[in-house]
């Protein structure tokens, strides 16, 4: 998986210029379906630029499938220190000292597969504050 | 993908691999009596439940004790190698460990709460961290000098945290997030900058607080979107910098605070200007019981004296840097759960500031005295009037209201007076503009007297938190007496 990282994007003025181009990006990239969800529903395919938000203490949104070469936006929207860690093979990763409040990470995912990532400090691999990322081909 | 590891699981297993199931309760069975280091010989009983990896677990005790230090050596190991039902049994002893907990219906205990001491060195984040594990309980027992938590539950449906101690914790000292059905109960929490007692996320919550006690907090109290039978009862919050404070705001899923049930504390002199504060409870500071942009919350019978500010106070939460608008009014019977699945709002649709109204709020029977600006009052911003709000106050007995009619204007039966809302108003712009003592620092906060213990800690058979909260007769609650000193 190929990643292009512009780490920790801090200030909130920048974001306010990245965000709503990114999420109109987002929102006009809905396309058809990936793989049922636990919930049975079909996950929405997404493309462009991303915006997932990690707030106290939860990534929303959990679960999502975007296509390859989509740009990925976490960001701090909560009060407390956060950061990402990657189970596995999943090369997202930023550590508390640059994921917090208001800051931001950035990875393009260029590769399909499922990847899964937490928070370490709400969460383990498998509980808690934890988010999965899955990648279709374009 | 499994969220939260249980329910969807369990009934995929469950339709699904029936036989396998049956192995299982079988092997669950086996193992709990073959790992009996100190097995007083009863079965496991209680009815099958999913546990949290799709293993039926055990809902009931399972009869087996590990014991701390005996049977393992760390209260981690002991842990580990537990199964659904045990007790862990730890002896006197102070253990340098922060531990994790992911196995349902566990019941762990201190012999002694004063002398079984889980120390984090201001090294380690968590005393003790349930992560998803339904129905686990913790009793008697203390965790000091932890950079974040003393006892922190998330992601559980059961849970309880009884006769705990935690102080100088760098975040909450008693804390449940996303999580229901739940108890704290004789718990003593100081030292905290964000909260002695913490629940948050939750819609419906239910879930009970009671005979606690807080002190030496940022807040004693803070519920962030928390409500929904959330019962505040019979505690004490003093020497806090500011008390009870439920609160919204759109950092945390499932806004806002609401439905949260405060009757019988104790609140006082929570105008502790040494605590540490995160900025919250530095603006909030000199106010017992303060709702901050809350709504449908019952304040009844509290007996609140001794604030720089107000007794009880409603007052907006203004969050300038808001992720969500405030939800309609149709969505607040919303589940916490569909907010989970919600995209990213776009920034650009966010009117920041949000000022979080505090609304529909009934405040009866309250025992308040020595408020340095109101015992009773409702500050406003934006274009809120305190009609508007729809808050009420009956029966109260407060000398000093802000608006200076505020019983009379907003009774909770009948009509108001139509008295001028604007009259002895709070000036809410120059309240919060105003210097306050800085941030004290957590690990240097005064060090907790010994509190009581359980009853027959070493004796007392396995109680998973299958049975929270504790019924409360709400109605049956008085103002409380005045406390001895003050």
């Amino acid at each position: 998986m190929g990643l292009r990282r512009a780490r920790r994007q801090a200030s909130l003025a920048l974001f306010c210029v990245i965000g709503p181009a990114a999420l109109a990006a987002c929102s006009s990239a809905a396309a058809p379906a990936a793989e049922p969800s636990a919930s049975g529903t079909l996950a929405p395919v997404q493309s462009g630029a991303v915006a997932i938000s990690a707030r106290d203490n939860s990534f929303t949104t959990e679960d999502i499938t975007v296509t390859a070469g989509t740009e990925l936006t976490w960001s701090n929207d909560g009060r407390n220190d956060h950061n990402i860690v990657g189970v596995g093979d999943t090369p997202f990763h930023v550590d508390t000292a640059q994921f917090k409040p208001k800051d931001e990470y950035k990875v393009t995912v260029s590769s399909p597969g499922t990847y899964k990532y937490y928070c370490s400090i709400h969460g383990t691999a498998e509980k808690g504050m934890i988010g999965t990322v899955q990648v279709v081909p374009r | 993908m499994q969220r939260w590891g249980t329910n969807n699981a369990g009934r995929i297993d469950r339709a699904g691999h029936a036989a396998r199931l049956i192995v299982a309760v079988i092997a669950v069975t086996m193992v709990a009596a073959a790992c009996s280091q100190t097995d007083n010989n009863q079965t496991a009983t209680g009815t099958q439940n999913p546990g949290t990896t799709g293993v039926p677990a055990v809902a009931g005790p399972s009869g087996v004790t590990i014991r701390v230090p005996a049977d393992q050596p760390t209260v981690q190991a002991a842990v580990t190698a537990a199964k659904s039902g045990d007790l862990i049994l730890i002896s006197a002893g102070v253990y340098k460990e922060g531990v994790n907990v992911e196995t349902d219906n566990l019941t762990i205990r201190g012999v002694d709460r004063n002398k079984v001491i889980l120390d984090g060195e201001f090294t380690r984040e968590n005393g003790v961290r349930v992560l998803g594990a339904n129905g686990v309980a913790i009793e008697n027992m203390t965790a000091r000098n932890f950079t974040g938590n003393g006892f922190f539950w998330t992601g559980v449906t059961g849970y309880r945290g009884s006769y705990l101690t935690t102080s100088r914790t760098g975040n909450y000292g008693v804390y449940a997030f996303d999580s229901t059905k739940g108890q704290f109960d004789h718990d003593f929490a100081s030292g905290s900058p964000d909260a002695g007692f913490y629940i948050g996320e939750c819609y419906p919550c239910d879930a009970v607080i009671t005979d606690s006690v807080a002190e030496h907090n940022g807040l004693g109290y803070s519920g962030t979107n928390s409500g929904g039978n959330l019962l505040l009862v019979n505690n004490t919050f003093r020497f806090n910098r500011a008390g009870v404070v439920p609160n919204s705001g759109s950092y945390e899923l499932c806004y806002p605070e609401r439905e949260t049930t405060i009757v019988g504390n104790t609140v006082y002199s929570n105008n502790q200007g040494d605590t540490p504060a995160i900025d919250v409870a530095l603006l909030a500071m000199g106010n017992g019981i303060l709702v901050a942009g809350g709504r449908d919350n019952t304040i009844e019978r509290n007996l609140v004296f001794d604030h720089e500010r107000t007794g009880i106070g409603l007052v907006p939460y203004p969050e300038t840097d808001a992720v969500d608008n405030i939800p309609p009014e149709d969505a607040m019977k919303k589940p916490c759960a569909d907010t989970k699945k919600a995209p990213k709002v776009d920034p650009k649709t966010v009117k920041n500031p949000v000022y979080w109204p505090p609304k529909n709020n009934r405040v009866v029977g309250n025992v308040v005295r020595k408020s340095g600006l109101a015992d009773l009052g409702v500050g406003v911003l934006g274009d809120m009037t305190v009609p508007n709000l729809n808050n009420c106050f009956s029966d109260n007995t407060a000398t000093t209201t802000s608006p200076t009619d505020l019983q009379a204007m907003s009774p909770c039966d009948g009509k108001g007076n139509g008295a001028d809302p604007t009259v002895g108003a709070l000036d809410l712009v120059a309240l919060m503009a105003s210097p306050r003592p800085g941030k004290g620092d957590y690990k240097t906060q005064p060090e907790p007297g010994d509190q009581p213990n359980m009853p027959d800690a070493a004796g007392a058979p396995a109680r998973p938190a299958t049975d929270v909260p504790m019924k409360i007769d709400v109605a049956a609650i008085k103002v409380p007496a005045q406390p001895a000193g003050t």
